[in-house]
């Protein structure tokens, strides 16, 4: 995964934790390097075991770890200089979620070694729709939840979020069921 | 091949976001949703130029239109500019001006209310503005990095001068150690493992007191910074002193939240100090004790000089006259002793090695000693052992300094009981041996701190001992000095209220054969014990005359001192009282000998004698004898190298001087 994922993790545990907390986790997984380089590509084990690690550390299971971390990334990249990233890609909850696979279309031509996932919407309502997560990745779905909760924050949008289908139980991808009300 | 696109306007957008058509008559046929959601008033508008300006470098205005050339053309309205590229599309008879909107940043356009659906999914200029944002937040993090690494690196550099000359400590605000460097641990003792959640107690030498430590907390609970000398003890319980600095560490709020403390080792410093205001006081206890000690005969002997001019009976006299000399003798060994230390101590003092007979070495121990010895009913003995050689090559006057000096004090601090001398030896090669003469007492003894101290220079095992017993107390410290200038060394074991055991260890040469040592045991100096009163000799010239002697004095009494021993033993003098007027006296009378005091005003004594024996006169080949009271190694070579036959050290006694003089005159 590239650097910035990594760092989104570090600034979370660093945010619960400190800085000795996240040395701590930093010396629990031997890591050599405590900082990251936003777009430089580090194997995925790095950052399961860094998750892991901090998961440990913050009494959290993995997947409440997962789903914190998730919510924390939408911060953590407006923190980072690309909110105006989320901006462009829409103004509103719904409108951000239908134009993702598009952001994430570009991304990919900027970095061609990022393999996004695929996130689609459908039954799109005036208080509810459907999230399709695509990924190579396995296990991640909770850390949808959180993305998809950081989201409404950004967009002051109350959610309810529950996990309809999931990649775990056989099927080709995790399927989302979200009722909303915008303000 | 020609191939015509039958492709609508609407689905044109999907290829390309911001595009005008014009047709035939270059007016406004058609505009592209995301141009007119930029350019709103295009929809009213006809011609190109009503809603744009063009750029000054477009001079030619639409006719560029009709090339291949990008032209840079300027909203009116908004004040946005855009690059253009014309295309013709022959089977619409229709002009394309394919746009792109000058922008810098996604803000420029989120600000107009644009989001990514608002491009064509092929428009790359979204593509290129998010190159843009992440390039920027790249050079901005590669910045921070710059910094933090110049930071890491100057704080690395600081840590590093810190690890080569300080210790470091972090704690919690309980005092819990979180952090230690490595020169902590090397100091300390401890390893890093063993100091962390521990709490500082652990280094606590338990030297400073309670106002000690409230004044550190109040500093540090001020939030100011502490700067203290601490005493620690390490692992191994040795103690350490460390110049410390503390600084407490708020957080955001300002509520301390840690400690750190550099400190810097002055043990040496501080273990300087203390040796040196040690030294201070017992050299200020020794000068006090010195005083009382020269006052103590001095008294005694000014006491008895004024009995005796008072005084109108021989017998009286003589009395007075005994206490005078025991008075003398106290005065001769204290000044002996000091200066015996000095020489030690200015490194000029030689052994000097002769064949000897440890034997007869402790046999005159024990004359020398059985009377004062039998007087306190104390039973003296020795016991030599077998395998003791009968000759060993050594220094035997030292030794027997060491000895006496070893025995008197056991018979001055035992009371009842016995002090024994023994000596056996150690085999230590085929034609060497380690000589350990033992001495021992059933005395008082003394405490582990008192036998700590015995050997210290200007140090006495008990201050109170000298006021009771007398002597300088340096004489432990002068015979572990020579025992260990011998090669050897000297030990004490002692228990209160037992005795005590002194071990001197001295290595020697030894003779397999059974032959007699050249030398005897000598005879102890300075007339400190039992001083043995021959017969006078009376001395002769070879001209059978009584001989006649200049003395060079300038001291009135050590003249008339020089000038009664001489009369005793048959000689006449004559005084000259400085090197000028004793030259002028060699010129004027054939002397049979001069004694030379060496330190005279005028001239002194050296020049005198080389003037002397260097002009011709009737003294130019009389033997002349220095009188010094210098008794350092090196004045014998000295004085020889002025002209002068032989020395005599201060002070003098009829003894010495009748065997000096039997060397030039005839006695009867």
């Amino acid at each position: 995964m590239y650097g910035l994922v990594n760092r989104a993790l570090q600034s979370l545990v660093i945010n619960k934790l400190g800085r000795e907390g996240w040395l701590e986790v930093c010396r629990t997984v031997h890591l050599d390097e405590s900082d990251f380089v936003n777009f430089m590509p580090y194997p995925d084990s790095v950052t399961y075991q860094i998750a892991a690690a901090a998961a440990q550390k913050m009494n959290f299971t993995l997947d409440q770890a997962l789903e914190a971390f998730g919510e924390h990334w939408i911060l953590f990249t407006v923190d980072e200089g690309y909110g105006d990233l989320i901006n462009i890609c829409g103004s509103s909850f719904v409108e951000f979620l239908s134009n993702i696979n598009s952001l994430h279309a570009r991304i990919r031509l900027l970095h061609p070694s990022i393999i996004p996932p695929k996130i689609t919407c459908s039954d799109i309502q005036k208080d509810s729709l459907k999230i399709h997560y695509f990924s190579h990745r396995d296990g991640l779905a909770p850390m949808v939840v959180g993305l998809v909760k950081g989201l409404a924050k950004r967009f002051n949008t109350s959610i309810n979020i529950k996990l309809i289908q999931a990649k775990a139980d056989g099927h080709d991808h995790d399927e989302f069921e979200v009722q909303f009300s915008c303000p | 091949m020609s191939l015509i696109l039958n492709i609508t306007p609407e689905e044109l957008q999907k290829i390309t976001s911001f595009y005008i058509l014009l047709d035939d008559n270059r007016k406004i046929k058609f505009c592209s949703k995301a141009l007119l959601k930029l350019c709103p008033d295009l929809s009213n508008k006809e011609e190109l130029s009503e809603a744009f300006s063009f750029d000054p470098l477009t001079q030619n205005g639409l006719k560029e239109l009709e090339g291949n050339d990008f032209i840079f053309i300027e909203h009116k309205e908004s004040g946005l500019k855009f690059r253009g590229v014309s295309f013709v599309l022959s089977a619409d008879k229709l002009t394309m001006l394919a746009l792109s909107p000058l922008v810098k940043n996604i803000v420029e356009l989120t600000s107009r209310g644009f989001s990514i659906s608002d491009f064509a999914m092929h428009d790359t200029l979204i593509d290129s503005l998010l190159l843009m944002q992440a390039h920027e937040n790249t050079v901005k993090q590669s910045k921070t990095y710059a910094t933090a690494l110049r930071q890491q690196l100057e704080l690395e550099f600081y840590k590093r001068a810190v690890d080569e000359s300080s210790m470091f400590v972090r704690t919690n605000t309980k005092g819990v150690i979180t952090s230690v460097n490595d020169t902590f641990c090397r100091l300390s003792g401890y390893p890093k493992e063993e100091l962390l959640g521990k709490t500082l107690k652990v280094i606590s030498s338990g030297k400073h007191d309670q106002e000690f430590h409230r004044k550190l907390w109040e500093t540090l609970l001020a939030g100011k910074v502490y700067r203290g000398e601490f005493c620690n003890r390490t692992k191994n319980g040795t103690l350490f002193w460390v110049d410390t600095t503390i600084m407490p560490f708020a957080d955001e709020s300002g509520m301390v939240e840690s400690y750190a403390a550099i400190q810097i080792d002055i043990s040496e410093k501080k273990f300087a100090m203390e040796q040196l205001e040690r030294v201070s006081k017992a050299k200020a206890e020794f000068l006090a004790n010195m005083s009382h000690e020269i006052r103590t005969p001095m008294n005694g002997i000014i006491g008895m000089m004024s009995l005796i001019n008072s005084s109108e009976s021989l017998e009286e006299v003589k009395e007075y006259g005994k206490t005078i000399k025991s008075s003398c003798d106290l005065l001769l060994r204290l000044v002996n002793d000091i200066l015996d230390l000095s020489k030690i101590e200015a490194g000029k003092i030689a052994i000097e090695p002769n064949w000897f007979d440890v034997r007869l070495v402790i046999e005159t121990l024990l004359d020398l000693y059985r009377e004062s010895a039998e007087k306190k009913g104390i039973l003296l003995s020795s016991d030599v052992a077998f395998n003791v050689p009968l000759s060993v090559e050594g220094d035997a006057l030292r030794i027997q300094q060491v000895l006496s000096n070893l025995v008197s004090n056991a018979i001055k601090f035992t009371e009842k009981g016995e002090v024994r001398i023994a000596v056996h030896s150690q085999e230590t090669g085929s034609d060497s041996c380690q000589l350990i003469f033992t001495v021992m007492d059933t005395g008082r003894g003394m405490n582990s701190e008192v036998v700590g101290k015995l050997f210290q220079r200007f140090e006495q095992g008990d201050s109170s001992t000298t006021k009771k017993f007398g002597g300088t107390g340096l004489g432990l410290a002068i015979s572990k000095r020579l025992s260990q200038l011998m090669g050897g060394d000297l030990f004490v074991e002692s228990i209160e209220g037992k005795g005590t055991s002194f071990k001197c260890e001295v290595p020697m040469k030894f003779e397999n054969k059974r032959t007699q040592p050249e030398s005897q045991a000598p005879a102890l100096s300075g007339g400190v014990l039992a001083e043995s009163t021959p017969k006078n000799p009376v001395f002769f010239n070879q001209r059978g005359e009584h001989p006649r002697i200049l003395i060079a004095e300038d001291n009135p009494v050590n003249q008339f001192v020089l000038e009664k021993m001489l009369s005793k033993i048959g000689c006449e003098s004559h005084c000259a009282a400085n090197g000028l007027e004793a030259i002028t006296a060699a010129q004027s009378f054939n002397y049979d000998l001069i004694l030379m005091d060496c330190f005279m005003p005028e001239l002194d004594g050296y020049e005198a004698a080389l003037k002397i024996k260097n002009n011709p006169g009737p003294c130019q080949n009389t033997p002349i004898i220095a009188v010094t009271a210098n008794a350092l190694r090196g004045e014998a070579e000295k004085c020889s190298s002025f002209g002068m036959s032989g020395y005599l050290s201060k002070p003098i006694v009829l003894k010495t001087l009748s065997q000096e003089l039997g060397k030039y005159f005839q006695a009867r």
